[in-house]
């Protein structure tokens, strides 16, 4: 037994088992099997949950006050403290993410930013972007924030969020999805005020399906008092009335920027301001 | 269902590939020893048998019995001999790692076992996937140090630096970003991933009557990849657990 002339030694036999236990310990976390396994160790239908608790939270109230962000792709330092900030302001009623929260579509990403963003205060939901659909980021991003195609309703507006990367699928997927904007209008009631659209990229954009950019923009307008559409993906902000009919195209800042815009949406009217953190 | 195959016709042939390299060299030695001379037998280790032709992989054995071959079996010897240099000369099984949940391959050793060349074949299972994925790694180690800790019986590698590419064998990751896109959209291939990893190894000798591998490895390793790296770099929130990946596994060392 001359490898193991160490085990005829108690002292040495307790500090390799603490060894041992502390080397265990530390392995189950560094255990990776790809970074595309799409092995998602988090949370689950994150947007179902939240809205949820967006839809309680808002229930009745007739004016609603959120964050719009996005674009985090790779700036955890940065999005780390737009959630310190974000905790420390009042009356903020949810979070809205524009989308891209992974830059290269891995697993690892999606479930960083949900660690750092479930450290909010108050729910967030988030949109697809570009970067979460390339590799297999569709898959992990549908089963951990579910449909691509989502709404809700808050207080008294109706927010309608589009997968509108169209660029990264073909013909047989569709994107926009106008079936999908067609049940959401046939379901609206007299609740529903106001809309609101959030999509990650805006017509015209190099991502957008621009053959029916037109077409997009006149159905949505069908729906009951629509205010604006906000959008990400540019990194810049900017806003911009693409249509020439007053309904504004709001692009918030990449997270890099540190800036988010707060929307703060009352019966009469609304109100966005850029904030900096 | 959660090991749902869904094999192409290029992960079967790539399987098949590296099933045949591992074991191959099994069939080689194929020896029909009641055709052997008292003399020969004492060389016996180095030399393979193929159509009742005896074919010696060293030089100094090959002198001593090239006057008992025609022209035609000289030729043939050192043919088969040069490509014997081909034949594998170890079998691995790696867990984790980066480039799948068990990958399992083949190798080649050289420069006095300093550097190995290896070929894997790693599978990922299905988890939240619509399916699951195989892929394909190409791996070079560098082993500057051998410590014998017993003769015969232990050796330690203290250091094993190793560099691999690892490619997914799935068609919706790209190696070149598609003509579709913008150019330079990306920036980067979703389909070829470069890892680097360094480790050590314990290697136990086989006693050689019984095993038809003359020692096994049981190694460890931690390493990262180019995203994980690119990502770890230009942020201070990722701690270690995020970008590092530890594997483990055994090698099987046939020569």
């Amino acid at each position: 037994m001359y490898p193991f002339f160490f085990l005829n030694n108690m002292a040495y036999i307790k500090n390799l088992l603490i060894c041992i236990t502390f080397f265990t310990l530390c392995a189950c976390d560094l255990l990776d099997v790809h970074p595309y396994d799409c092995k998602v160790d988090g949370r689950k239908n994150i947007n179902a949950q939240n809205i949820l608790e967006i839809e309680k939270k808002c229930l009745n109230k007739d004016t609603v006050r959120y964050v719009w962000t996005g674009d985090f792709q790779r700036w955890y330092d940065e999005t780390n403290d737009m959630v310190k900030f974000i905790n420390k302001l009042d009356n903020i009623d949810f979070v809205m993410s524009g989308g891209d929260i992974s830059d290269f579509g891995m697993t690892m990403e999606f479930e960083l930013i949900d660690e750092i963003m479930k450290k909010l205060t108050v729910p967030y939901v988030s949109i697809i972007g570009n970067h979460d659909i390339i590799g297999n980021g569709y898959q992990t991003f549908k089963t951990m924030y579910g449909e691509e195609n989502f709404s809700f309703i808050a207080g008294n507006t109706k927010f309608v969020c589009l997968n509108t990367n169209a660029l990264e699928f073909d013909y047989s997927h569709y994107v926009p999805d106008f079936q999908f904007i067609k049940t959401e209008l046939e379901s609206c009631d007299e609740n529903v005020k106001r809309t609101v659209m959030a999509m990650h990229t805006e017509p015209y954009g190099e991502q957008f399906n621009n053959n029916v950019a037109d077409v997009f923009h006149e159905y949505i307008k069908t729906f009951p008092n629509l205010l604006f559409c906000m959008h990400a993906h540019a990194h810049t902000r900017r806003i911009v009335d693409i249509f020439d009919d007053e309904i504004l195209y709001y692009c918030c800042d990449s997270v890099k920027k540190r800036t988010f815009y707060i929307f703060t949406i009352t019966p009469d009217s609304y109100e966005c301001e850029l904030i900096e953190f | 269902m959660l090991y749902r195959f869904t094999i192409k016709s290029k992960e079967i042939i790539t399987g098949l590939f590296i099933f045949l390299l591992s074991f191959q060299n099994v069939n080689a030695i194929n020896i029909k020893s009641n055709e052997i001379n008292e003399e020969v037998k004492d060389i016996i280790s180095d030399t393979i048998f193929y159509n009742d032709i005896m074919y010696i992989k060293s030089q100094e054995q090959h002198c001593q019995t090239d006057k008992h071959l025609s022209r035609h079996d000289k030729i043939a010897t050192k043919y088969v001999s040069t490509w014997n240099k081909l034949i594998p000369s170890y079998q691995k099984i790696q867990m984790y790692g980066s480039i799948g949940l068990v990958s399992v391959g083949t190798g080649w050793h050289y420069c006095n076992k300093k550097l190995e060349s290896e070929v894997l074949l790693g599978f990922i299972p299905k988890y939240d996937d619509t399916k699951c994925k195989f892929t394909l790694t190409l791996r070079e180690n560098y082993i500057p140090f051998n410590i014998t800790i017993k003769e015969n019986v232990l050796t330690f590698d203290p250091l094993i630096a190793s560099f691999y590419v690892n490619s997914l064998l799935d068609n919706r990751f790209w190696k070149r970003e598609p003509d579709k896109y913008p150019d330079n959209y990306y920036k980067f291939s979703t389909r070829i991933r470069t890892h680097i990893s360094l480790g050590q190894r314990f290697n136990f000798d086989l006693d050689g009557e019984r095993t038809i591998h003359k020692s096994l490895s049981v190694f460890y390793e931690i390493g990262t990849c180019d995203l994980y790296f690119i990502s770890a770099a230009t942020n201070k929130y990722l701690r270690p657990k995020d970008y590092l990946g530890l594997s483990f596994g055994l090698k099987l060392q046939m020569f």
